[in-house]
Order: structure tokens, then C-alpha cells, then sequence
């Protein structure tokens, strides 16, 4: 552990410094992770490659000021969300009405257990915008209602009542996904 | 935290299944290269408007020095004007450069030296004007005494030619010792000038001395005229001797 730590902080030093093989090696390491946020975020491939690689970007420009080494992932993974953030607030805008969300049914039914990741993966990556990211930042990145609130600029209520539709969405396609599948 | 919130963070990593394309690290690589350019660029940029500005810097104080050069003929060229035609307008060259050392500052005053006396010979000193560069305030003040010189040897001209048919030549004595004791005046005033620069103080002075000597000299003029008509009212001017007054000559 001590090594691989060592390692990552010679890497992390070495790409500060502007070493092109330590921030490739960075690159390949963090790059899926960051991918997938950015995709899930996004919602599309195209724009998801495009924040990522302003991510890297930013990311390489300032990793001078990073004092911790060891920090870098997490450092890496608060600049990626926050880029998709930003991106997001230009996207789309939440219409300012409270929804109140409709759990009955699934407090009991664990719906979710027994469904593939990739579907869900899928599924995630298909909510509409607003409550995808929220579903993201919410349950991906255990950001609070209220962070997401004043991350992306709309109410607390919002915030929740976006997360129970993008839970709702996903049972719903899932469950007729599977109904499908199994005939 | 609900149920579904914990069992999908628990398998987060696993929901990480695809894979950015090969393009995203080529543009970042080639983007970092340009940042790199982008970084010497701005040094020259900065290099490029340091040089700028150092070149405004040093024009303007070349062109600063080369205004207060320049704007010395300008001053030589009003001067020259009514100069040409002295006995036209007696009065303009006595104005035009009393307004224009006005407007000199005190330095430029400071720096004025007579190298040749203005009253000697008035056209030769014109000429040398035009021939070679002197001092514009220097000129200035030999323009204002040439002008003033030619009127009071006008009116020293007339005087030495009107014959006075009365009195005695020491009538006039007085008359004649009030304008060389003025003359005198005047050359001290012109090695002071000389030796000190001009300022406003001596200018006035040396007009308030040629404007006194042109006094002088008028109030000469009425006096013979008025002895001259006394006699002529008693007595034929043919039937009395008269003499001439050289006012720069002593009795």
C-alpha cells in the first residue's frame, strides 16, 4: 500500500512538473472513473469525452498547487464533478415546482436487487436531464440535497422530488425491460 | 441513507463500464503542447509591449527635446516680419517681440547672449541672421533695439538738420545731457544683459530707456520749434543767424 502510494506520489510529482509519461500514466489510471461520471452526467459520449478531457486539462495546469500527493484522486474526482456541475447549470434549467414524490410500493420491494449493474448503468445514463443529475450527484457522489441545491441552483424540494422521479423512471424502464426479456 | 442509495454506492465501481476513446488523450497531448506555446508566446507578448513601450518612452523624449529646437525658428520667423519693413510700421516690431518673449520661459530667457552690438550697422546684422543660427531671444532683443535704434536716429536727424534761430546752444544743454546720460544707461543695460541673460525686468527697462530717449529728443524737437516760431513772429528768419544742434556732440 505504502508503495503503490509512492508511487502515485512520484507520478503526481513527476506530471507537475510537466512530464508527459507521469500524467499518461495518471491518464490511464484515472481516466475510466472520470469517464463515467462525465457520461453519466452528460448523458452523451461526446460531450462526456469533451469534459474529460478539459478535466485532464485543468487538472495537469494546477497540480502544482496540489500539496498532498496522495490527495490526487479525490482532488481529480471534486474537479470532474464540479466541471459537469458547471456544464450542467448551462444545459438545462429546473423548473421551480415541487414535485411530491410517489414511493408507495417501494418500501417493501427491493426492486433493484436482482437486476444487472449494466442495465442500470444504461438506464441511469438515459434519465432525463435534471433528474439524472441529481440521481448522480445523489446517490454516485453522496453530495446532500442541500449541496445539490446550491450546486445546481434550484431548491432543496427539487432536489428530492427529482430524485424520487429518476428513482420512479428507473424501476419503471428497468421492470419493463426485464418483463420484455423474460417473455 | 435509503436502501437503494446504499446498495448502488456499494457497487459504484462496478457501474464504471466504459471506456473514453484514444481521441481524448491525443487532444489533451496536443493541447498541452500548445499550452506550452502558449506560455513562450505570452513571454514574447510581454517582451514585444515592454520594447513598445520603451520606444514610445524614448520618442517622447526625443521629440519633447527636439520641440523646445523647433519651436525656436518658429519664434525667429514671427520676429522676422515686421522686421523687414521698420520704417512702414515703426510701432509692430516694438509689440511682436515684447509678446513673443512672453511667452518664453525664464530658462530660455536666461540663455540669451549678444555676441555683436545692435546698433551697428543694422543690415549687415540682418543678413548674419539668415546666415547663421543665433540665439532666437538674441535676436529678439537686437531686433527691438535696431527698431527702436532707427527711431531715435530719425528723430536725432531731424533735430541735427532743423537750424534754431534763438537762443544759445547751451539752451539746450540740459536736453543733451538727459539723452546721453540715457545712452549711457543704455549700454549698461546691455552688458548687464549681456552678462546676465534677459529676464522680464531688464526688457522693460531697456523699452522704458528708448521709449525716454524718444522723450527726450521729442521734447527737443517742440523746444527748438517753439523758439524758432517765437523769433519768426518778431523777426524774419533771413535777418537772424542760426546754427545747427549735434545732439551727440558736447558744446
Amino acid at each position: 500500500m505504502k508503495e503503490r502510494q509512492n508511487i502515485l506520489t512520484e507520478t503526481v510529482f513527476r506530471a507537475a512538473q510537466g512530464a508527459a509519461d507521469a500524467q499518461g500514466i495518471l491518464y490511464d489510471q484515472f481516466s475510466k472513473a472520470m469517464y463515467n461520471i462525465c457520461l453519466r452526467m452528460a448523458g452523451n459520449k461526446m460531450q462526456a469525452e469533451d469534459l474529460l478531457h478539459d478535466c485532464f486539462m485543468i487538472a495537469f495546469k494546477s497540480l502544482k498547487q496540489l500539496k498532498d500527493a496522495n490527495a490526487f484522486p479525490g482532488w481529480l474526482r471534486r474537479i470532474v464533478v464540479n466541471e459537469c456541475i458547471k456544464q450542467s447549470r448551462y444545459n438545462f434549467r429546473f423548473a421551480e415546482q415541487i414535485e411530491i414524490p410517489d414511493v408507495a410500493g417501494e418500501i417493501d420491494n427491493n426492486w433493484w436487487e436482482n437486476i444487472s449493474l449494466e442495465m442500470l448503468n444504461q438506464e441511469i445514463k438515459g434519465l432525463p436531464d435534471g433528474c439524472r443529475q441529481v440521481f448522480v450527484l445523489y446517490v454516485l457522489e453522496d453530495f446532500s440535497h442541500s449541496d445539490i441545491a446550491g450546486k445546481l441552483g434550484c431548491t432543496e424540494g427539487t432536489s428530492k422530488s427529482q430524485y424520487h422521479r429518476s428513482r420512479s423512471l428507473l424501476r419503471e424502464r428497468i421492470t419493463k425491460k426485464m418483463e420484455l426479456q423474460n417473455g | 441513507m435509503d436502501n437503494f442509495k446504499k446498495d448502488i454506492r456499494e457497487k459504484r465501481e462496478l457501474l464504471d463500464t466504459d471506456i473514453p476513446s484514444n481521441v481524448v488523450w491525443e487532444r489533451i497531448s496536443v493541447n498541452k503542447t500548445l499550452t506550452k506555446g502558449k506560455t513562450i508566446s505570452l513571454f514574447y507578448k510581454w517582451a514585444v509591449a515592454a520594447s513598445v513601450i520603451g520606444l514610445i518612452m524614448f520618442s517622447v523624449i526625443f521629440l519633447s527635446q527636439n520641440h523646445d529646437n523647433n519651436s525656436v525658428p518658429n519664434e525667429i520667423a514671427a520676429v522676422k516680419i515686421p522686421s523687414e519693413k521698420p520704417h512702414s510700421k515703426p510701432i509692430q516690431p516694438i509689440q511682436t517681440p515684447t509678446e513673443n518673449i512672453t511667452t518664453l520661459s525664464s530658462s530660455e530667457k536666461n540663455e540669451i547672449v549678444f555676441k555683436q552690438k545692435p546698433d551697428k550697422k543694422v543690415k549687415s546684422s540682418i543678413e548674419k541672421k539668415h546666415s547663421r543660427k543665433i540665439n532666437p531671444e538674441q535676436l529678439l532683443v537686437q531686433d527691438l533695439q535696431n527698431n527702436y535704434a532707427q527711431l531715435v536716429n530719425m528723430q536725432v536727424d531731424l533735430i541735427n538738420k532743423t537750424p534754431v534761430y534763438a537762443a544759445s546752444p547751451g539752451y539746450f544743454q540740459s536736453f543733451k545731457d538727459h539723452f546721453r546720460s540715457l545712452d549711457s544707461s543704455e549700454i549698461v543695460l546691455r552688458k548687464t544683459i549681456k552678462n546676465y541673460g534677459l529676464n522680464g525686468e531688464l526688457l522693460e527697462q531697456l523699452i522704458n530707456l528708448n521709449q525716454s530717449k524718444l522723450n527726450v529728443l521729442k521734447s527737443l524737437q517742440s523746444e527748438v520749434n517753439k523758439i524758432n516760431n517765437k523769433v519768426a513772429g518778431t523777426a524774419g528768419p533771413d535777418s537772424i543767424s542760426s546754427y545747427f544742434i549735434d545732439i551727440k556732440k558736447s558744446m
